[in-house]
């Protein structure tokens, strides 16, 4: 299924990642701020766990499909940047739990330890990339 | 690794997107390999080396001496 001897031509690649990427964030958007979709907290018990299971397969496919896709040097940034977002999310929920513990900080907040282990990842990448 | 991949990018006047086209990667990952931040995968060097008409070890230089 998946060959990088024949890889689909890189413009068509980021075509469809950005048409892709752009179709995610329009129905975040409906869904954030027309009411038109239903937010998480609206959803019935079997409408979240169904919205969970499209989530997982969607990202695990798309990201599959991308990595495969892409070129190697990007795959080579792609990597290093997801190394170095689970180890700064690994050091923030760990240092934030003894910190917690010790009475020097509120309950570690699972949003932002993720947001911020995303934010590493993208720096990490861009600079790979781009640099 | 010291290349030659501007050198002989230059002789043939491609830019580095034109040649970042023939080798289907992006142009940022000539650039990467052309100033030594990034070392190629075999068989993107051999690519590189079909393209050009050359031998591997003709455009790359580990640095290392042949026994």
């Amino acid at each position: 299924m998946f060959d990088r001897k024949q890889p689909m031509p890189r413009s068509s690649v980021m075509k469809v990642t950005m048409a892709g990427s752009f179709v995610v964030a329009a129905v975040l958007v409906l869904a954030r701020f027309t009411g038109v979709l239903p937010m998480p907290q609206d959803l019935s018990p079997a409408g979240a766990i169904g919205l969970c299971a499209a989530v997982t397969l969607v990202l695990i496919a798309a990201s599959a499909w991308y990595l495969v896709r892409t070129d190697e040097h990007d795959l080579h940034a792609n990597l290093w940047s997801m190394t170095w977002g689970w180890i700064g999310g690994a050091l923030a929920t760990v240092d934030w739990t003894i910190l917690h513990a010790a009475g020097l900080a509120p309950v570690p907040d699972a949003m932002a330890i993720l947001l911020g282990s995303a934010a590493v990842m993208l720096v990490c990448w861009a600079w790979l990339r781009f640099r | 690794m010291k290349n030659r991949l501007k050198v002989l990018r230059a002789e043939r006047n491609w830019s580095q997107a034109e040649l970042g086209e023939r080798l289907d990667v992006s142009r940022q990952a000539v650039n990467a390999v052309e100033t030594g931040k990034y070392d190629p995968s075999l068989p993107l060097a051999f690519k590189m080396a079909r393209l050009f008409g050359m031998k591997i070890e003709d455009i790359f230089d580990d640095g290392e001496s042949d026994v």
